[in-house]
C-alpha cells in the first residue's frame, strides 16, 4: 500500500476528535505514480509523484463547508477544520447537507490491487520501454509515448460511522510510432491493473505495423463514409455521450440531451451501454466520493435510454436513491457515470473490413469536442493511421480528416460490433468497448498530412 | 532548509549529476460557485509540496512529494537520481541545458485588494446581484456565477546557485445564463465562457470585470437565441470578438510555436507543429498586419511572472512579425537543441510536475480602426463571439470553433442574431485573410486557466491580449 488504511483512520480520528460539526465526511485520495515518457526513441521525461488530499465536508446548523489540504500534519489538519468552520460561519441560508446516514455494507475490494504493479521500479519501466524503442529503431522509425504505473488509495469515512477503503493499481502504456519527421504514424495502447499483463512486444509491433502501413498517405475528399472505429476512436463517442446526457444534475437543470427522451429510442437496437464500478474488467471503483456503493446502472438498453445516474443531492430532489456516482464535494458538476461498458458483438475486425465496399479504417480520433450538446454533435480529427477500405480490403493510407457528427446519429447507424472488448480510459474513468462499424459517418474537412 | 538543499545538491553532484534543481510550492485556492441565486459550492484548498529535477549523463529524472521536510527532501532527491539513471539507459544522444545565469531575487504580483481578505458576503453578494439581474429577463431559467482566487508561493533553487522566491496572485470570475425551451437550450456567458476571465491581480480585478453591468444584456441575448435561426453555411466575412480571437490565437499560434512540439517531444500526446524549423524567418504565417508576441512581462496577464520555473526571466518575444513566422517558445533543454538561450517559457503545473514549454501571454498587436468603424466598413458578414467549442489537429492546421452568438452584418450595421455559429479554417490561410485588427482601445487580456498539455497532464494558466479582427472568406455554419 502507499500510506495504508491505518494512516487514513488516524486522520479521520483527528478530525473527529478536534471538530464540533453536527456531521461531516472525509475523503482521502492518495496516489503514488511513476511515468516514463519517450520521444524520438529515447526516454526524455521520467517522473514520479507521491501525494494525497484530504477533503473535509462539515455541516453545522444546516450550513455546509468544504475545504481540502494535502497533509496529515496535525497543525494543517487543525487549519483545515478551522477553514471549514469559517466557511460555515459565513453561510446565511440552509443547504442540502447530504451526508450519507444509511448505507449498504460491502466487502473490502482488494482484488483491484496488484503487487507486480505496486513493486514496479523506474529501471523495470525503462527496460520495458526499451523493448519498444528497439522495435522502432529496427524499423527505421521512431517511438513516442508514455508508460505509467499508478497506485492509488481512496478512503472515505463519515461521522455516522460509514467507512470505505479501496486500493487500486493501474498500468498503462501508449505508443505512437512515427516516420519521416512525424509525417505518418501508428498507435497502440495497453491498460491493465496487472503490469505483467502488458505485452510490450505486441504493443510495439502493432504501433510500428500501423505506422509503416500509413506511409505516403493520399488525399481524399470529405463526405460520408462507412467507418470502422478502433477502440480509441469509439471511446470518444460513449465518453462524450455519458457526459452530455446521463447526469441527474444536467437532466434536472434541463441541459441534458436526454430531457424528454428517457424511455425512448435514442440509437440503434444493437447498442447497450451500462456503468459498473465493480467489474474488474473495467476501471473499478466500488464506491463513489460520498461513500455510496456503486450500482450497476443500465444507461441504454437495445437503443432505448433507460436511466440516469445520481448522487445523494440529485437523488433527494427526484425522491430516488443515489446510484453511487457522486463527484467530490468540492465539485459542482453533479454525478457522472465513468465506468462504462458497451455490449460487444460477434464480428472480428477482419470480417468488418471484408464486408466494406468503400470505407475508412480509423486508428484514433484527436481533440474531440462538443459542437451542439442538445444534438450530441461533436467534432474531431483522425490521427495515427487512417486507411481507405475498398472492396473488402485495406488498400491505402489517407490524409487526416475532420468529422462533425451527432453521436446519436452515429450510434443509430452501427452496422456491426466487434467481439473484441478492450479497456480504454485515463486516470479518472474507463470504457470497455469493442471495435465498431458505422455507416455514413460525416467528415466535413481535410488536412494536408 | 536551504542548508539541506545545498547538501543534497552537493551529494548529487558528487554522484555524477550534472545539474539539479528544486521547487517548493505552497498554493491556496478559493472557489465560489452560485446557481439560481444559491450557493452551489464554496471551498478552500491548500496544496504544498516539492519536486526535484536531476540530470545525469544527459538524461533527466524527477520525483516529488507532498511531505516537505529535510528527510523527505533527501529521500526524493535520491529517488529522482535513480530515475535519471534509469532514463540514461536509453539515451544515445545526451540532452543539454542552455546556459542560464543563476539569479537571486524575490517577486510578488502587484495587488490592490487581497482576494482572500474579502468577505464571502461581498463575493456572494456580487454573484447573487448578477443572477437577480439575469433572472429579470423572461425566458432565462438557469443562472450561474463563479469566482476563483489563487495565491501561489514558489521557491526555486538550483545547483548553479539560483535562489528565487515568487508570490503570484490570480483572480477571476464570470456569470452564465441559460434559456431552455422548445427542446433546445442556449447559453450566454460574460466576460467569457468557461467561468469568466482571469488575471494575475487581486480582488480589484473582479470589481473591474463589469459583471453587474452586463448581466441583463447577456440574459436578453440568451432569451433571444432560443428563437434565433441557425447560422447558414457558406463562405463569409467574419469579425471575431476578442475573447474568441484569444482562443483562436491560443490554438492556432500559441501551441504551434512551442519548440518542444516542433522537436517531437509532445508528438504522442498533444502533437507536433506545422511550423517546422525550416519555416523560421521566412514562412508567411498571416497577412502583413498580423503581429503576434509572447510577453510574460505585461502587468495583469494570467501568463505573467518574473521568472519561469527554470529560473529564466520572463521576456517579450516576437512570434510573428508583419505576417512572417519568427520565433518559438522555448525551455532550457529545447533551446539548447538550436544552440540558443531559453526565452523563459518553461512552466510547471505545481510542485509535482516538471517545467515544460508553455504559453505566457500570446498577444495579437492592435491595428487602427475602432470596432464601430470596422463594422461600418463591412458590407456583408457576421460578428461572432464567446467560445463554446474548439478543436484543432495535432499539427495545428485544421481548426473548427463554435461560439455562443453571431450577429449578421449588413451594409455596415449589426442585424439579426444566429445561434450555434461555427467556423473552420486552415491556419496560414485564415491568418492570411486577416485584413483589419481593431485598435488598442478594444484590447482585453483574456485569461485561459485551463490549458492542458503533457503527460502526466498539466493545466496551465495563460493569456491572450486581443482586440476584435476581421477575416475574409471564412467557411461558416459547418455541416
Amino acid at each position: 500500500m502507499i500510506f495504508g488504511e491505518k494512516e487514513f483512520n488516524k486522520i479521520y480520528d483527528y478530525i473527529k476528535s478536534n471538530s464540533k460539526f453536527d456531521k461531516f465526511d472525509v475523503l482521502i485520495n492518495a496516489f503514488d505514480s511513476k511515468l516514463t515518457r519517450f520521444a524520438n526513441s529515447i526516454i526524455h521525461q521520467n517522473v514520479a509523484e507521491k501525494n494525497f488530499s484530504v477533503l473535509l465536508r462539515g455541516v453545522k446548523n444546516n450550513r455546509v463547508g468544504v475545504a481540502s489540504v494535502n497533509s496529515n500534519d496535525s497543525a494543517k489538519l487543525g487549519a483545515l477544520i478551522k477553514n471549514v468552520e469559517t466557511i460555515i460561519s459565513l453561510k446565511k441560508e440552509d443547504e442540502d447537507a447530504c451526508i450519507v446516514d444509511k448505507w449498504e455494507e460491502m466487502p473490502s475490494y482488494t482484488q483491484f490491487w496488484n503487487e507486480n504493479t505496486a513493486k514496479h521500479t523506474p529501471e523495470q519501466m525503462a527496460r520495458s520501454v526499451d523493448v519498444i524503442l528497439k522495435k522502432a529503431k529496427s524499423n527505421k522509425i521512431d517511438a513516442f509515448g508514455a508508460f505509467e504505473v499508478n497506485l492509488s488509495e481512496l478512503f472515505f469515512a463519515n461521522s455516522f460511522g460509514l467507512k470505505r477503503y479501496n486500493p487500486v493499481t493501474m498500468a498503462s502504456v501508449n505508443v505512437t510510432a512515427m516516420g519521416d519527421q512525424y509525417t505518418y504514424a501508428g498507435l497502440s495502447l495497453g491498460r491493465n491493473c496487472d503490469v505483467s499483463k502488458l505485452d510490450f512486444d505486441a504493443i510495439g509491433d502493432e504501433a510500428c505495423g500501423i505506422c509503416l502501413r500509413a506511409k505516403n498517405p493520399v488525399d481524399v475528399e470529405p463526405g460520408r463514409y462507412d467507418v470502422i472505429l478502433s477502440h480509441q476512436a469509439g471511446e470518444h463517442l460513449f465518453g462524450m455521450l455519458s457526459y452530455l446526457g446521463f447526469s441527474a444534475r444536467s437532466y434536472q437543470e434541463g441541459r441534458s440531451f436526454l430531457c424528454g427522451k428517457l424511455g425512448t429510442k435514442i440509437c440503434g437496437e444493437n447498442i447497450t451501454l451500462w456503468d459498473d464500478g465493480l467489474d474488474v474488467n473495467g476501471q473499478p471503483m466500488p464506491f463513489d466520493f460520498e461513500g455510496v456503493k456503486k450500482e450497476k446502472v443500465t444507461l441504454i438498453e437495445n437503443g432505448v435510454a433507460k436511466n440516469i445516474v445520481y448522487d445523494t443531492k440529485t437523488a433527494k430532489k427526484d425522491n430516488k436513491k443515489s446510484t453511487g456516482h457522486a463527484l467530490p464535494a468540492n465539485s459542482s458538476y453533479g454525478p457522472l457515470p465513468w465506468n462504462l461498458f458497451v455490449k460487444p458483438g460477434d464480428k472480428t475486425k477482419e470480417e468488418m473490413i471484408k464486408s466494406t465496399k468503400k470505407g475508412l479504417l480509423i486508428t484514433s480520433f484527436h481533440y474531440v469536442n462538443i459542437v451542439n450538446p442538445r444534438e450530441t454533435t461533436i467534432t474531431g480529427m483522425t490521427r495515427n493511421g487512417t486507411f481507405m477500405i475498398e472492396d473488402g480490403k485495406v488498400t491505402r493510407p489517407i490524409k487526416n480528416l475532420r468529422f462533425t457528427e451527432s453521436i446519436c446519429t452515429a450510434l443509430s447507424n452501427v452496422e456491426a460490433l466487434g467481439n473484441d472488448p478492450k479497456l480504454m480510459g485515463d486516470s479518472f474513468g474507463g470504457t470497455v468497448l469493442p471495435t465498431m462499424k458505422i455507416k455514413g459517418f460525416n467528415f466535413t474537412s481535410k488536412t494536408e498530412f | 532548509m536551504k542548508s539541506v538543499i545545498e547538501d543534497v545538491f552537493k551529494r548529487l553532484k558528487n554522484g555524477g549529476a550534472s545539474y539539479s534543481d528544486i521547487r517548493i510550492i505552497n498554493m491556496t485556492e478559493e472557489g465560489v460557485a452560485t446557481n439560481n441565486v444559491k450557493v452551489d459550492n464554496y471551498n478552500i484548498s491548500t496544496d504544498e509540496g516539492f519536486g526535484i529535477r536531476v540530470f545525469y549523463n544527459g538524461a533527466m529524472g524527477f520525483a516529488s512529494s507532498n511531505i516537505v521536510n529535510e528527510n523527505e527532501i533527501r529521500r526524493v532527491a535520491d529517488f529522482a537520481f535513480s530515475i535519471a539513471k534509469a532514463s540514461a539507459l536509453t539515451v544515445d544522444k545526451p540532452a543539454k541545458l542552455a546556459p542560464c545565469d543563476p539569479v537571486k531575487d524575490k517577486y510578488a504580483t502587484h495587488i490592490e485588494i487581497d482576494p482572500f481578505k474579502v468577505s464571502l458576503d461581498e463575493k456572494l453578494g456580487l454573484l447573487f446581484d448578477c443572477e437577480d439581474l439575469m433572472r429579470t429577463v423572461k425566458g432565462v431559467s438557469l443562472t450561474k456565477g463563479f469566482l476563483k482566487f489563487w495565491k501561489t508561493d514558489k521557491k526555486f533553487y538550483s545547483s548553479d546557485g539560483a535562489d528565487i522566491e515568487q508570490t503570484i496572485y490570480e483572480s477571476g470570475g464570470g456569470i452564465e445564463c441559460y434559456s431552455i425551451a422548445n427542446g433546445d437550450f442556449q447559453k450566454r456567458s460574460f466576460p467569457n465562457s468557461f467561468r469568466g476571465n482571469y488575471g494575475t491581480a487581486g480582488y480589484e480585478y473582479i470589481k473591474k470585470l463589469g459583471l453587474k453591468e452586463n448581466s441583463e444584456r447577456i440574459a436578453r441575448e440568451c432569451a433571444a437565441l432560443i428563437d434565433a435561426p441557425q447560422m447558414p453555411s457558406g463562405l463569409a466575412t467574419l469579425i471575431i470578438g476578442g475573447s474568441q480571437l484569444g482562443l483562436q490565437v491560443h490554438e492556432s499560434c500559441g501551441h504551434a510555436v512551442e519548440l518542444d512540439r516542433v522537436l517531437g517531444l509532445e508528438a504522442s500526446y498533444a502533437g507536433t507543429s506545422f511550423l517546422t524549423l525550416d519555416k523560421r524567418g521566412t514562412f508567411k504565417y498571416g497577412s502583413k498586419i498580423v503581429n503576434l508576441v509572447a510577453d510574460g512581462t505585461i502587468p495583469g496577464g494570467l501568463g505573467s511572472f518574473k521568472y519561469d520555473d527554470e529560473g529564466v526571466p520572463a521576456q517579450r518575444i516576437e512570434i510573428v512579425k508583419d505576417g512572417i513566422f519568427m520565433n518559438y517558445l522555448s525551455s532550457r533543454d529545447t533551446a539548447a537543441c538550436l544552440n540558443e538561450a531559453s526565452n523563459g517559457t518553461a512552466r510547471a503545473d505545481g510542485w509535482a510536475r516538471i517545467p515544460i514549454v508553455r504559453m505566457t501571454n500570446i498577444n495579437l498587436e492592435p491595428g487602427e480602426p475602432s470596432l464601430e468603424e470596422l463594422i461600418a466598413d463591412t458590407k456583408d458578414g457576421y460578428f461572432i463571439d464567446t467560445n463554446t467549442s474548439w478543436s484543432i489537429d495535432d499539427k495545428r492546421v485544421n481548426f473548427q470553433f463554435g461560439c455562443e452568438i453571431a450577429w449578421e452584418i449588413k451594409d455596415g450595421k449589426l442585424g439579426k442574431i444566429f445561434k450555434n455559429p461555427t467556423y473552420y479554417g486552415i491556419t496560414p490561410e485564415f491568418w492570411g485573410n486577416c485584413d483589419a485588427i481593431c485598435n488598442k482601445d478594444h484590447q482585453v487580456i483574456w485569461g485561459t486557466p485551463n490549458c492542458g498539455k503533457g503527460e502526466p497532464g498539466q493545466v496551465m494558466h495563460v493569456a491572450h491580449r486581443t482586440s476584435p479582427a476581421r477575416f475574409r472568406n471564412v467557411r461558416v455554419g459547418v455541416k
